[in-house]
């Protein structure tokens, strides 16, 4: 039934593509408006299953799916809901899921006000991370934007506050906080992340439960036309049930913090953007024999660039590093010592065939496996190796 | 045997930054700011035309609503963005689909023509919009011109 709606709306959209071509599109049904979009992506590698646990062999098991309905309900007060499906190997599976939906009220310009499912600001782009056709890169920089995490960090049920304060001659201010509990469900994704940070010392065992989370950011659009910096934070603590030594029970609990800085620049068809993150785990290992306790930080960043030279084509590339733990960047304490960093030089070309179709082909050199998940590829003895993904994106 | 490889994604990389060094500037046209007759707010700085368009202001400085409107395409939408907004085309539709798609606005009322931009803000409160210098604004009035 619900492979049906999904391919019933996927045959909507690319309806709508094909139908339309010009002025911007929206469908409007009794003042709703509604949008969306269906990505479609394939994916290849060698040496490693990278990203999904079946990409050596080449495969579609790559895609998103959103639909949007909002409606003003008056110039201060804005309600909407976004629905989301993906598949990224067997993480996902096309289950269909609440991306965000939330009653907006705006108060005043420098406070608006936000209750329900809101997206978390984590860096620039985790709100817009499935939204292919917002970027020219198809793959986000690993090293800040875990795919594999993406459901579980995209969002918090909860309220938020956001604003744009004026600074008159030194730009203005964007800020946004929020406070919810997060969704963390295994099938998602977050179980092949945990087993893997953890290198096998205990794995998942049975449904985790996240505290509150509370997560802000704030971007400073300087007085520089198209210069942006930004800052954001994120914090919460996740309880997990775990086996240890594959027998014994016990339960593992978590501080996390993430901090991000970074700076964007648009000059013109020019986009560049660079990142930094550190995002600390203190974990305390509870179980019948005692606990213990650890922590890791791991770092990221990464600088991107993409030019867009006519309606028709873009590129773009970046490249993006990250350390599992910034204290053992050459990785003394890993089973194999290239778990312990990823270096990716990606390079993207974009066709945007028309207003709601983008077509983007791109190519990856990565020295490393601190992303290649050890559940799928249990020798990672090669540093380095290649992939590349395909991926066409209709919108309306 | 991977190394050439590398080597040709950096040459890639270090080409596409060098890109914008080589390009030139755009000259936009004229373009006037126009808002309904009734408006009581006379000037506008570009700061704030900027943030209209931009859906970070959504209230004139008297309080009232303030209603932005935009052509679909064409030399003045590009040289409006340019002047007033600072961003290319892509840029700005880029980032209306942003917010369409975080659920934070939806995408700006728009005109296929300057004369359409006129009518509607002639009759519509509190409405903003654009057109080349030389158009007929009939009984809108101009807030700024550039």
């Amino acid at each position: 039934m619900k492979n049906r709606m999904i391919m019933v709306f996927v045959c909507c959209v690319l309806a709508c593509s094909g139908l339309f071509s010009g002025s911007a599109l929206a469908l409007e049904a009794g003042g709703v408006d509604i949008h969306g979009f269906v990505s479609q992506g394939f994916i290849f590698s060698e040496d490693y299953e990278y990203l999904t646990n079946n990409s050596k062999n080449g495969s579609f098991e790559y895609n998103e799916i959103g639909i949007n309905f909002s409606k003003d309900l008056s110039d201060r007060l804005r309600l909407g809901i976004q629905l989301f499906s993906r598949d990224l190997g067997d993480v996902g599976n096309n289950k269909v899921t609440v991306d965000w939906a939330y009653g907006d009220y705006r108060v005043k310009d420098w406070l608006g006000i936000r209750a329900g499912r809101i997206k978390l600001p984590l860096g620039f782009y985790n709100e817009t991370r499935d939204i292919d056709m917002l970027r020219t890169n198809v793959v986000m920089p690993q090293s800040i934007y875990a795919d594999l995490l993406r459901d579980t960090v995209i969002a918090a049920n909860g309220v938020g506050l956001y604003g744009n304060i004026d600074l008159y001659a030194m730009g203005s201010l964007d800020y946004q906080l929020v406070a919810g509990s997060m969704n963390i469900e295994n099938e998602n994704g977050f179980e092949k992340f945990f087993n893997v940070s953890y290198k096998g010392m205990f794995v998942i065992d049975g449904h985790s439960d996240s505290e509150i989370t509370y997560a802000g950011g704030l971007r400073w659009n300087t007085p520089l036309d198209g210069l942006s910096l930004g800052v954001s934070a994120l914090t919460n603590t996740v309880d997990s049930p775990v086996l240890i030594g594959g027998a014994l029970k016990g339960k593992n609990s978590t501080d996390n913090t993430a901090y991000t800085v970074g700076v964007e620049y648009l000059w013109e068809d020019l986009t560049v953007a660079a990142e930094y993150q550190q995002y600390q785990v203190e974990y305390t290992l509870t179980s019948p024999m005692g606990s213990a306790k650890g922590d890791q930080t791991t770092e990221g960043y990464y600088l991107s660039a993409a030019y867009r030279f006519t309606d028709l084509f873009s590129l773009g590339a970046y490249y993006s590093v990250l350390y599992i733990d910034k204290d053992d960047k050459s990785g003394d304490n890993f089973a194999f010592a290239n778990d312990a960093w990823e270096k990716d030089l990606a390079l993207s070309l974009r066709f945007d065939i028309n207003d709601y179709t983008a077509f983007k082909v791109e190519g990856h050199h990565v020295d490393g496996t601190a992303r290649v998940n050890a559940t799928d590829n249990p020798i990672r003895s090669e540093d380095k190796f290649l992939y590349g993904v395909a991926k066409v994106t209709f919108s309306f | 045997m991977k190394q050439p490889k590398l080597r040709l994604l950096l040459i890639g990389l270090v080409l596409l930054m060098a890109i914008p060094l080589i390009g030139s500037l755009a000259t936009a046209g004229t373009v006037k700011i126009i808002t309904n007759a009734s408006n009581s707010v006379e000037t506008v700085d570009d700061n704030l035309v900027k943030n209209i368009f931009l859906g970070k202001k959504k209230n004139w400085p008297n309080g009232d609503h303030a209603q932005f409107v935009v052509l679909s395409s064409g030399e003045t939408h590009k040289s409006f963005l340019q002047t007033y907004v600072k961003k290319s085309s892509a840029q700005f539709k880029n980032y209306w689909k942003k917010q369409v798609f975080t659920g934070k606005g939806k995408n700006p009322k728009s005109f296929a023509s300057e004369g359409e931009i006129v009518t509607y803000v002639t009759n519509t409160p509190g409405t903003i919009g654009y057109v080349s210098a030389g158009t007929d604004i009939g009984d809108a009035k101009v807030l700024s011109e550039k």
